[in-house]
């Protein structure tokens, strides 16, 4: 199974070439699509961290019904096909879909695909943080007078930070790598809806090399993001041992 | 544990004796240019009717992507390019005699606009505020449809690149953005158009026209008999009326 997992990874190291690949990477082209994916990742990390983190918790901290197929919903996208997502957004958000947000083809629409296919790894990953807390803290603190977003703000938050840096740090290597939801979605536009992982879909059919680069930079956020995300987690296990 | 384990193995060893291919038949690999989906999917369904033991794998793809795909030594025994330019690409993998290359089918470039869209005429397509899609450069059809923009008159092919809100891999995903209606309006193929839901065609102006030229060649290897064959076929009457039928011009 390593060996499977790794061979391709290492491959794609030594063929790419960190020279070659830092050479390739300073082409126009390359570096509109590495700016591109920059700003909508972080846009998108953004929204994930303001929207998804207070769902997390009301889904983490209650056990009712609700709290569970609220769960399964926003968990879905983990198993769903990239493609089909970006179909799903397309019937629901497109311009002849149920709700026309008019951002078709735009760097928005970029975001809101990458929202979709990326924040369920945050969800998880907190989720499962804040479910752990002991239930005694939120009790003395409730008996103590703390009303729900004191005990949010001065206990949940607190305590799950390690999951939620953690959490951000996997789905901004997830939205990275978002291809499939992408391109059906946001289409593909040089400098504005064309990221890094298209740029490297088209390349591939039209410079191997840049297509090559541009893979190995993923590579590298995508093992930025696991080694951030484990670091936090790792201790956060050791910590409560 | 063991036996949820048990289940998955044999399942899944199951749908391994299952797979696609039947024993007995030799698989053909038949890779084609999106536009020919509708047309090439009939062809090999009759010339599996003649060829009881062959069983025909069509892919269907933008032909820069399958001439990149022959490049890197994927399977193929047939390839049906949309244009002569990837036919050359991936003549360059020497997997293909540049002898065995031949013109089979032509095509009409045409404007396809979506049921809503408020383009109404050609001119159109140069309006502000009007989102057009088309392929990639690299995609035939996308080389054309830059011809065609540039026919009518240079200042017209910048206004209306300055529309183009996405290029798209391959002329279907163009189709579908217009049917959609995603985008006002794309630059695709006649025949496409035939198999177009909810579209509105929009004529081209006179003088403007553009015709594209398909090209197929049997490829190098163990099956390039059959290949030779299959390729017959399609230059066979049978294989033109198909063609004709689907709203390809052949000779």
């Amino acid at each position: 199974m390593l060996g499977f997992m790794a061979f391709p990874i290492i491959a794609l190291v030594v063929v790419g070439g960190l020279p070659n690949a830092l050479s390739e990477l300073k082409r126009p082209s390359a570096i509109e699509a590495i700016w591109l994916s920059i700003r909508t990742t972080l846009w998108s990390v953004l929204t994930i961290a303001l929207l998804a983190t207070p769902l997390a918790y009301w889904i983490g901290r209650g056990n009712r019904f609700w709290h569970r197929a609220t769960e399964v919903l926003v968990e879905l996208p983990l198993a769903l096909p990239p493609a089909a997502a970006g179909v799903a957004l397309l019937i629901a958000f497109g311009r002849e879909g149920w709700l026309n947000l008019g951002v078709s083809f735009t760097e928005i629409a970029v975001i809101l695909a990458q929202v979709f296919v990326a924040a369920p790894f945050f969800i998880r990953a907190v989720t499962a943080a804040f479910a752990e807390q002991p239930d005694e803290f939120y009790d003395a603190a409730e008996s103590d007078g703390a009303g729900p977003w004191a005990r949010f703000f001065t206990i949940g938050l607190p305590i799950a930070s390690r999951a939620l840096a953690g959490g951000l740090a996997i789905s901004w290597a997830r939205a990275a790598g978002e291809f499939g939801a992408t391109i059906i979605f946001a289409g593909s536009y040089p400098g504005r809806t064309q990221t890094m992982p298209l740029a490297i879909y088209l390349g591939f059919q039209i410079d191997f090399k840049e297509a090559l680069a541009l893979s190995l930079l993923l590579l590298l956020v995508a093992v930025v993001g696991f080694a951030i995300a484990q670091a936090f987690t790792r201790r956060d296990i050791r910590s409560m041992r | 544990m063991k036996r949820l384990l048990a289940w998955v193995l044999a399942v899944s060893l199951c749908l391994f004796g299952c797979q696609a291919s039947k024993p007995g038949k030799t698989d053909l690999y038949v890779l084609a240019a999106a536009s020919l989906k509708e047309s090439f999917t009939d062809i090999g369904t009759q010339f599996e009717k003649e060829h009881p033991n062959i069983q025909v794998v069509p892919v269907f793809a933008g032909s820069q992507d399958l001439a990149l795909q022959i490049k890197q030594q994927a399977p193929c025994d047939v390839f049906a390019s949309a244009d002569l330019r990837q036919m050359k690409v991936a003549e360059s993998s020497f997997r293909i005699n540049a002898a065995n290359v031949i013109q089979f089918a032509q095509n009409q470039l045409a404007v396809a606009a979506s049921a809503h869209s408020k383009v109404k005429t050609f001119q159109d397509l140069a309006k502000p505020g009007v989102k057009v899609v088309l392929a990639d450069s690299k995609v035939p059809a996308g080389a054309y449809g830059l011809l065609l923009l540039a026919k009518v008159s240079p200042q017209f092919q910048t206004a209306v690149l300055k529309n183009v809100a996405s290029y798209e891999t391959d002329v279907r995903s163009v189709l579908t953005k217009v049917e959609l209606g995603e985008a006002d309006c794309g630059i695709v193929y006649e025949t496409d158009e035939r198999v177009a839901k909810g579209i509105r065609e929009i004529a081209v102006p006179a003088g403007a026209e553009v015709g594209s030229q398909y090209y197929i060649a049997a490829l190098q290897g163990p099956n390039i008999a059959l290949a030779k064959q299959f390729v017959s076929f399609v230059m066979s009457e049978k294989g033109q009326k198909t063609l004709e039928d689907r709203g390809f011009k052949v000779r």
